[in-house]
Parts: structure tokens; sequence; C-alpha cells
């Protein structure tokens, strides 16, 4: 058996069914 | 935005491009965690962003370093806040520095050095932290078109030997091309995913490659995707036939006659 403890893959970056409103976007920018 | 969904695989390079105000730079903050989605999700290794994080470093176009501390304290922030004690700070940071050419101006201010310059510590700034993921918003906007291009072989030349994640926002065909192994494709408004193209030029990246025809295909198919949404984004009235004179004719007449 190997000695060698694999780690764990980092830096997966998921996105799902991403929607940002119009709305949400120009709030924030107003603030 | 509507329905886009995007990933990165670890150790992966990939780039955003689209026309004008489609939303690239929104994508780019709401994995930084700047934004909070409406709808969906955005996760780096299986765990939900809420909020901002040392996970992901984010670089802008504009430089955005403290002008009142030193090329190295500048590089040093991050890892002060993490508690890291000074010796180990100043072997990180020269390690880094060192790897974007900039060793020798560790000890000067920001107001000192160059557009590339002050990107570049920015970059490493970023790094210094070790995130998860490095998360840059045309970063090279601000730079003229040489030092742009030494840029980016600076960039691919850092990202080899570091192999972190890479999220990268421009709106620089090239530059998406040259830099990544894929890029995604982003429509007008509302924006979201149009294509995603892989690009499977070898590495290490040299910008001589940017004249084979291997590169000079994969441009021509990119600027087709994207000229149609950049029409789009422009407005009704421009489009390919109008673009030969927004389908007016003068019948010879000059300014003069027209005012």
């Amino acid at each position: 058996m190997s000695q060698i403890e694999m780690k764990a893959p980092k830096g997966h970056v998921e996105v799902r069914n991403f929607a940002l409103s119009y709305e949400t976007v120009t709030a924030r920018s107003r603030r | 935005m509507t329905d886009t969904k995007i990933h990165v695989n670890p150790g992966e390079f990939v780039s955003i491009v689209g026309p004008s105000g489609c939303g690239k730079s929104t994508l780019l903050n709401a994995v930084a965690g700047f934004l909070k989605p409406t709808a969906g999700s955005v996760t780096v290794d299986g765990e939900a962003v809420n909020g901002p994080s040392a996970e992901r470093g984010m670089v802008f176009q504009q430089y955005s370093l403290f002008p009142w501390k030193t090329v190295r304290e500048n590089v040093e922030f991050g890892l002060k806040m993490k508690g890291i004690d000074r010796s180990k700070r100043e072997t990180s940071a020269r390690t880094l520095l060192g790897l974007a050419g900039l060793l020798s101006f560790e000890n000067q201010y920001p107001d000192s050095l160059s557009g590339g310059m002050k990107q570049r510590v920015g970059i490493i700034r970023a790094l210094a932290i070790g995130p998860k993921v490095l998360l840059l918003d045309e970063p090279f906007g601000a730079l003229d078109a040489q030092t742009r291009v030494i840029m980016q072989q600076i960039l691919t030349n850092m990202w080899q030997r570091l192999k972190t994640s890479v999220l990268f926002v421009t709106h620089d065909i090239d530059e998406a091309i040259f830099l990544s192994d894929r890029v995604y494709c982003m429509t007008a408004r509302p924006g979201t995913i149009k294509a995603e193209v892989a690009i499977p030029l070898e590495r290490p990246r040299q910008q001589s490659m940017m004249m084979s025809s291997e590169f000079l295909a994969l441009r021509r198919g990119l600027m087709s995707l994207i000229r149609e949404e950049s029409l789009k984004a422009m407005g009704g009235e421009v489009n390919d036939t109008a673009l030969q004179g927004l389908g007016i004719d003068l019948h010879g007449q000059t300014l003069a006659d027209v005012i």
C-alpha cells in the first residue's frame, strides 16, 4: 500500500444555474 | 445574468470573454463572494461561497496597492493578517518577488513603479496568501499593448510553475487564447454562457505561437462568436450590413451640405 497520502484536489470552482438580477447589481453599485 | 454554468478544474487556467456589459466581472465578483446570486450556487471545492475569503485571491484592473507600504510589505500584508511570523513572511514574499522579477524593487514604494510592475505586485500579493483560486478581472486592461504582451508571458510562466486554479476575465481574445486551457464566451444581456472553447495549444506558451495556424483558427472562431454578441450589445441599428455606413446614403453630400 502506498505510503503517500493523496491530497484532495484543491481549487475546483463550480458555478451552477447562476442568475443575478439587474436590480441586485445596480442596488449594490448605488450603495 | 441567467442560467450560467461554468467550472474551473484544480490547476486549470480558464478565461471568460464577452461583449462589454455582459456580466463577466459580475460573475467573477460572485465567485469572489462580493455578490450573492439571485438563484443558483457558487462552490469552491464543494463548499458554498457566502462571502469574500482568503481562499480566493482577487486582482483588479486598478492596482489597489497600499501606497504607504513598500513592495515587499504589500506582498506580505495578507500573510501578516494570517499571523505568519516575520521571517517566514519575508521568505515567502521574496520568493514570489523573485518569480515576478521584482526582487530588486522590494524596498521601493508603489509610486515609483511602472503600471506593469504594480500589477505584478498585485498578482503576487494575491498569490502570497496561497489561495485555492486566483481571480483576475481584466488585470492588464490599463497597460499599453507592449507591456500587456510581456505581462501575459510573465503570468503564464508563473502559472506554469505554481499551477493555481485561475479564473481570468478579459475582453481581449488573443490574451484569453494565449493564457488559457479553456475559454468561456458570454452572450450580450442577459448574460449567459454561449460557448466553451478548449485551447489545445502546447505549454509552455510562447508569444510566437500567436502566429501559428492553430492559434489563428481559434482566434477566428472566438472572434465570430463575440462579434455577433457585440453587435447585439450595441443596439438594433448596428449590424453587419449597416456597418458599411449605418444604412444612410449621403448621395455625395459633404458635412457642410448635411448640417
